[in-house]
């Protein structure tokens, strides 16, 4: 029976195609995937035949995966190339460069954008849970010699922080000025300021390569 | 061999040789066929709703049209994103719902004038090829 074969042919091709589109946005590549898949099934079932030969030449007039993907904007794109960052996805990068309050937004904007997949969606994201917590770590080991946490004078007696006075919050605690000299050393406000700043940059910088990484084997195919 | 046509292939021989070679993808025809396909696609509309399998098939019967067929699919999606074609699902006893493709009003008016824009440059390239054949083209 040649059944078993033609059918690993079918399969090696859509394999082939859906590498060639990894460029395009998850659920284009599904779509375009599908859409061939129907045309060969289709095509096979009209002509009634599912020989190896037959299956050649559906394949044939289908043309190359890497054309069918180059008409689907790889490589540089068609007549009228779909971009895949698209405004949705600008506004998710630069939400997510704001401290805190763009995550909570740019997170939104990501999840709803269709130009990442979930696996994507997932890596960036948990980068800005994830990061803050190494160095939340790291700014409390680093004061785990005697209890370095801001100290606030009220009622002329020492209390370690609870309630900040209004202004002065951070992550770790109060700034103020006391005496002793006890407050945030330059080390924690780097850790802070790393802390707080660097998960939404490395969430768009991973995001943003994700939007625009091109396979090195598509950039050959074009002189 | 005229002297113009030999000086008009110099320069454009390092270029026009390495498309030969690169294979069809770079033969400006197949660019031309990318640009003009998806106009034949929406003429193909014009008689009504067709679902994407069904408008290969018919766009294939057209000899040199299509060299992929497999080209059209992101086509018809790229039309859509354009707002060029609506889609609307329907059942089919053959199997899964099939998507529908129709002509919609921005559909109708990018075909009229693409008609014209074609005709007019048809023509003059006709013309142009006609004379320069004929011997009649200014020396």
């Amino acid at each position: 029976m040649a059944q078993p074969t033609s059918d690993r042919i079918v399969t090696d091709y859509l394999k082939r195609l859906e590498a060639a589109a990894a460029p395009l946005a998850h659920d284009r590549r599904k779509e375009l995937v599908a859409e061939i898949r129907e045309h060969i099934e289709a095509s096979l079932a009209e002509s009634g035949a599912r020989s190896d030969a037959d299956v050649r030449n559906v394949l044939e007039r289908l043309g190359s995966p890497e054309e069918i993907a180059g008409a689907a904007g790889v490589g540089g794109g068609g007549s009228s190339p779909t971009r895949r960052a698209g405004p949705l996805e600008i506004a998710a990068l630069l939400a997510l460069l704001v401290p805190v309050a763009g995550w909570a937004i740019g997170g939104v904007l990501v999840v709803v954008s269709r130009a990442w997949s979930g696996v994507d969606k997932v890596v960036g994201l948990s980068v800005l849970l994830v990061v803050p917590l190494l160095f939340s770590i790291a700014v409390v080991t680093s004061s785990a010699d005697g209890d370095r946490s801001p100290i606030v004078v009220v009622d002329g007696a020492e209390q370690r922080v609870t309630d900040c006075p209004e202004g002065s919050e951070t992550l770790s605690g109060c700034v103020v000025d006391t005496e002793g000299g006890s407050g945030l050393g330059v080390v924690e406000v780097a850790f802070l300021l790393g802390g707080i700043v660097l998960p939404g940059l490395v969430a768009v910088a991973y995001l943003g390569w994700r939007l625009n990484s091109v396979p090195s084997t598509m950039r050959s195919a074009f002189v | 061999m005229s002297v113009a046509r030999r000086v008009w292939r110099l320069p454009a021989a390092s270029g026009t040789m390495r498309y030969m070679v690169q294979g069809e993808t770079r033969n400006p025809l197949s660019q031309l066929r990318r640009g003009i396909l998806e106009y034949c696609v929406l003429a193909a509309l014009r008689g009504g709703a067709r679902y994407g399998f069904e408008l290969v098939r018919a766009l294939s019967q057209t000899d040199g049209l299509v060299t992929s067929e497999g080209t059209i699919y992101p086509l018809l999606t790229r039309l859509r994103k354009d707002g060029l074609v609506n889609t609307f699902w329907s059942e089919s006893d053959a199997g899964p719902p099939r998507r529908y493709y129709e002509l919609n009003a921005d559909g109708e008016a990018a075909l009229t004038k693409f008609t014209a824009d074609w005709t007019r440059f048809s023509e003059a390239v006709s013309r142009l090829i006609t004379e320069e054949r004929n011997g009649t083209a200014d020396k």
